[in-house]
């Protein structure tokens, strides 16, 4: 039996690994169903671990954020408290703002989530170095959830389920660039796609509504929930923060602001809904 | 195997609470670069492949990316070992500095590549200063873990005579 000479060895082991590793991205792609099992597997095995090891570590790691961050925890300090000042002399105006809206939902006959069943969730924290459009939560099929799942806040929408195991689940965000959501400007009719724009950035609508159409500053959005929609309708979405007109096309392009914040999400809530009305656990 | 779940659990859970400079330590990564100056090509590149895997699981980027990019810098950190360069402090801050340059740069890249488009948000450059240097200054006790990880694994010590 012939031995291969240690160089070739070596070529023969990186390019074993190669193509490894673009078989397994490309079984990744297509959602293979035993690579999520290794992946639920792996996990139950290592979270409990990690969580444990949060309870051991945490006050090392609060006594050097207090360290490392002193400066910006007082800036941040002096910021809540002019901001706490704003709250509350915002907050009639601003609840009265909210039944505005409520009320101008319920006059157009909106029904919120439409009485379908939740499932509340915890964003499981995950942060690495690298920005990420999804967030993973801690309910999976074990708890009813579904691919394809609306997930909101108490503010409005946040964005949809995309991947789901046994006891977790991913949610893309609605500011990842092209996540197309249909939506409706109130008190218009007006029906479109828009898309994210990226972190931070507002969604927008670049064509289907005409010129003649009135839309302002302002005007709440909500889900279109058209026939065929991946989102049941009446969902709070945002508010209309700028509006274009193309001249050469002869539409308006409008930006929308999400009402949910999605910088920040600790809970949410899941809607037991799909297009094809499978929510069966 | 121990040493890799203790480092993946301080990586998940330990290390995003202890930023500098808004960036955390990317402990894995050294710690496959380390396991290819010590132990050579092959240990370097299936280390790195295996854990560059199972990091995966925990993350949003696609199964497989990190397993590409770890083996592949655990073979390269490999090659350094091979030919030999003296080993001492500075050299192995030097390379695994370097490593993790390498490897974070190519991680952002090939991701992007692949269309992870996310990673063009985050302040890659930064990323990769700070965490190379980070690890540049773990480099020591990266190589005191390799050199023990592979003289504590019987197998590994059998197979992968170079």
């Amino acid at each position: 039996m012939s031995v291969l000479d240690p160089r070739r060895r070596r070529r023969t082991s990186l390019a074993l690994l190669l193509l490894t590793s673009i078989t397994l991205l490309s079984l990744d792609y297509q959602g293979f169903q035993p690579l999520n099992q290794v992946q639920s597997a792996v996990r139950s095995i290592v979270d409990p671990l990690a969580g444990s090891s949060d309870s051991i570590t945490s006050p090392i790691t609060n006594a050097w954020r207090s360290f490392s961050e002193f400066e910006e925890l007082e800036d941040e300090n002096i910021r809540l408290k002019r901001e706490l000042a704003e709250i509350q002399g915002n907050s009639v105006r601003a609840s009265a703002a909210e039944e505005s809206l409520r009320a101008l939902l319920e006059e157009i006959e909106i029904d919120y989530i439409g009485g379908a069943e939740t499932v509340v969730a915890q964003v499981i924290d995950r942060p690495g170095n690298f920005e990420s459009y999804s967030i993973e939560i801690d309910r999976g099929t074990d708890d009813g959830v579904r691919r394809g799942m609306p997930v909101v806040t108490s503010a409005g929408l946040v964005g949809r389920v995309s991947e789901v195991q046994g006891g977790f689940s991913q949610v893309r965000l609605l500011h990842q660039p092209d996540f197309p959501l249909g939506i409706r400007v109130v008190g218009t009719g007006e029906v479109a796609l828009a898309r994210g724009q990226g972190i931070g950035q507002d969604l927008v609508v670049k064509d289907g509504i005409i010129e003649a159409t009135v839309i302002k500053v302002g005007d709440p959005v909500v889900t279109s929930g058209i026939e065929g929609s991946s989102y049941p309708p009446d969902l709070v979405v945002g508010v209309v923060s700028d509006v274009d007109f193309d001249a050469q096309l002869l539409e308006q392009e409008i930006s929308v602001r999400l009402v949910a914040q999605l910088d920040d999400l600790r809970f949410v809530t899941i809607i037991l809904w799909t297009v094809d009305g499978d929510s069966a656990p | 195997m121990v040493i890799a779940l203790l480092i993946l659990v301080f990586h998940l859970d330990v290390s995003p609470d202890l930023p500098i400079a808004g960036v955390s330590a990317e402990l894995p990564l050294g710690l496959v670069i380390a396991a290819g100056l010590a132990g050579g090509v092959e240990r370097g590149a299936y280390f790195g492949f295996v854990f560059g895997f199972v990091i995966d699981l925990f993350f949003f980027t696609p199964i497989g990316l990190r397993a590409l990019v770890f083996g592949a810098i655990g073979w390269v950190a490999g090659h350094v070992f091979l030919d030999r360069i003296e080993e001492s402090p500075v050299t192995a801050a030097v390379a695994i500095g370097g490593g993790t340059a390498l490897g974070l740069a190519s991680f952002a890249g090939l991701g992007v590549a692949l269309g992870e488009t996310a990673l063009l948000e985050s302040p890659i450059s930064r990323i990769v200063l700070v965490a190379s240097l980070l690890n540049a200054l773990l480099a020591v006790l990266f190589m005191r873990v390799a050199h023990w990880m592979w003289a504590a694994d019987p197998i590994g010590h059998k197979r992968f005579v170079t």
